[in-house]
């Protein structure tokens, strides 16, 4: 098996009174993820929450890391959260709107199977590239993908925090699933929305390329968004393949 | 329970922002309309202020088809706004019950674009119109109610990083409204159109499986006009509700005061409001015909194996089943779970990508219709699109025609040409 350095922080950010995202590290698992919770104060905190006990359960579950285990892992994870998030829903309706927002990557002999939903992201470095796997699932994506707005435009959109997939929210659940290879060197990045907003990719990759630990990766990143207003909660998970 | 001076009597509903309560005011011995926030909606101070500020506003609408707001107050770590009371049923109650005839209907209508214009001239745009926000009460009158205070598109720079999905009906928004735009009076006659429509023709101009879907329609779909979907329906009436349905605000009615005009003078066709009811309730797409023009475009479709595939469901994705495949490009299918439940998943290999295999070439008769692929735009035709072996759901849409839609194979090497004869619509 791979060896793979990670590291992780979250932070509440300087507006919010509560940190809704949620991040979980397994390396004995070969998985990380990070879960941005919706539908107001104490039910975003716990749709993320029970995102990741569930992801951790279905992961203890099953040892297995070949390839095809690994994306019935993932799959189970999300679809096993989703319900779990809409039974809970059925029986305290006044959390209507409760659901999250996922993004998990896990690792297995010859490569990574992504599970996504939402509007959190996947980043990758690879030969000094700089590329977003993931494609949120929002509003204005679609939008600026139609060519009907600009991404200028989306940054002053009233609906850009519209999103259109999400983890517990409709009945059936539409999971994006992306694999691939991975090779030594390859660095991915996992967020929440909480930095994306607040700063542009040329920047987070810069604080990436730099000649730092992850420790401290992370922690720039988050002084970064916090030094430019902190609007939303920040998590940043980054997973280094040795 | 109180808030304020005011004591619950009984809950009357429940929405994204809150609760409304039928609450008694001892002070003046009479019934309101008690609406509270969610506690967690009140973000910060900012938002707090800003409520009280438009609340004073909105209190000073004094128009008899705009509910009169009364009062708004802090109480139990929230807000509160307190209405008149009234007895009476929503709007998109009568309709699903079908009571209506085209007279009152259009009657309705003129009342509600009455208080918008009286409403956009003192400033204020309602921001949400729908039939659940206009109440035809037991004396019967029109009242408009849930004048935009904080709405959720909340300007405010704590509101919009808050991640959210719409949980309310999107079916009435106008183009710029979704595109995310500066909004005024204009946006609320839009919707105002949309429900006319819906009344009318008996079906809602723009529909969709889910959420994208609605978006789409309303920001790039012209909808068929209602007189040729029913002859009957006085091409001036029809000219209306087309004129409030552009895509444009300049090219829609300008004011309140303007639309309701052109509605009074719709009031004067007597022989069409005499006429035996219209339809209430929603049409379905003829299916029959769909399938008609799949087998049409069969004959001149060669390289792909098609077959038809029901209407898509809420954001069904696919998902490739050969996830095993060495091929490291998007593919998609569907997946049934055990538990025989739908899921959906895309499954995309992002590694290396592929060149394309093939190249799908969609024309149409007539041209310039809207392809999609797997649910998402690709232009309009006569367009070629390179594409790796696989399955596609391809939709070809044009106004007034009948949309096509098929699901195809695509495994032969080189130019696959699809022609899709499209049929008018009446």
């Amino acid at each position: 098996m791979m060896k793979i350095n990670y590291f992780g922080k979250t932070d509440v950010g300087l507006v919010r009174p509560n940190n809704e995202d949620t991040f979980l590290i397994k390396p004995d698992m070969g998985f990380c993820l990070v879960s941005d919770g919706m539908g107001g104060a104490a039910a975003g905190e716990l749709a993320s929450q029970i995102f990741t006990e569930t992801a951790l359960k279905v992961f203890s579950a099953d040892r297995d890391q070949s390839e095809n285990r690994t994306v019935e892992k993932v799959k189970k994870a999300f679809r096993s959260a989703h319900e779990r998030i809409l039974k809970y829903v059925e029986g305290n309706p006044h959390h209507q709107g409760m659901g999250c927002t996922a993004e998990l990557i896990a690792f297995h002999e010859q490569g990574f199977v992504i599970g996504h939903i939402g509007d959190s992201r996947i980043y990758r470095i690879r030969n000094g590239q700089f590329k977003q796997l993931t494609k949120d699932h929002s509003l204005i994506q679609d939008q600026i993908d139609r060519g009907v707005i600009t991404p200028t435009e989306a940054k002053n959109h009233s609906l850009r925090n519209v999103i259109l997939r999400a983890v517990g929210i409709n009945e059936s659940l539409a999971l994006d699933i992306l694999m691939g290879k991975t090779y030594a060197g390859d660095l991915f990045l996992l967020c929440s929305d909480g930095l994306t907003d607040m700063i542009d990719d040329p920047l987070i990759s810069q604080v990436l390329y730099s000649d730092t630990a992850l420790s401290q990766k992370t922690e720039k990143l988050v002084e970064m968004v916090l030094s430019a207003g902190g609007k939303d909660n920040i998590t940043v998970v980054l997973a280094e393949i040795l | 329970m109180k808030y304020g001076r005011y004591e619950i009597i009984k809950e009357l509903g429940k929405g994204g922002m809150g609760v409304v309560y039928q609450a008694h005011d001892p002070q003046i011995d009479r019934s309101v309309a008690l609406k509270v926030l969610r506690v967690d909606r009140v973000v910060n101070e900012e938002f707090v202020l800003r409520f009280f500020k438009e609340a004073k506003f909105i209190g000073r609408l004094s128009h008899p088809n705009i509910v009169t707001v009364y009062d708004v107050g802090r109480d139990h770590g929230t807000i509160y706004i307190a209405m008149e009371y009234l007895q009476g049923e929503a709007f998109n109650e009568v309709i699903r019950s079908g009571r209506l005839n085209v007279e009152k209907i259009i009657d309705i209508t003129l009342q509600v674009a009455d208080a918008l214009g009286y409403a956009h001239n003192k400033g204020i745009v309602h921001r949400d119109i729908k039939p659940s926000n206009i109440i035809l009460t037991d004396e019967g009158g029109v009242k408009l109610t849930d004048f935009g205070i904080a709405r959720s598109e909340d300007s405010t720079a704590a509101q919009q990083t808050q991640t959210g999905v719409i949980l309310g009906t999107p079916f009435y928004m106008s183009p710029e409204q979704v595109m995310g735009k500066r909004v005024d009076g204009r946006s609320d006659l839009f919707s105002l159109g949309v429900i006319l429509y819906e009344l009318i023709v008996g079906r809602k101009p723009f529909e969709g499986d889910h959420f994208t879907a609605i978006f789409r329609a309303i920001t790039d779909d012209i909808p068929v006009a209602p007189l040729r979907i029913d002859a009957s329906i006085p091409p001036s009436l029809s000219d209306l509700i087309m004129k409030a349905l552009s895509k444009n605000p300049d090219e829609r009615f300008q004011t309140g005061k303007e639309m309701g005009d052109a509605l009074k003078s719709c009031l004067q066709i007597k022989e069409f409001l005499l006429s035996p009811e219209k339809p209430i309730s929603p049409k379905k797409k003829p299916v029959a015909s769909v399938l008609i023009m799949g087998l049409m475009a069969a004959v001149v479709f060669g390289g792909a194996i098609y077959f038809f595939w029901p209407h898509i469901n809420e954001l069904i994705r696919k998902e490739n089943k050969g996830e095993s495949t060495v091929t490291e490009s998007s593919q998609q299918g569907k997946l049934q779970d055990k538990s025989g439940n739908l899921e959906s998943l895309s499954s995309t290999r992002v590694d290396e990508s592929k060149p394309a295999d093939a190249m799908l070439m969609v024309t149409s008769s007539p041209s310039q219709a809207q392809v999609y692929l797997d649910d998402s735009f690709k232009g309009k035709t006569p367009i070629t699109l390179e594409l790796p072996f696989g399955k596609y759901e391809v939709r070809v849409n044009l106004p007034d025609y009948y949309e096509w839609e098929a699901q195809l194979q695509i495994n032969t090497p080189g130019k696959t040409p699809l022609h899709v004869r499209l049929i008018p619509i009446g």
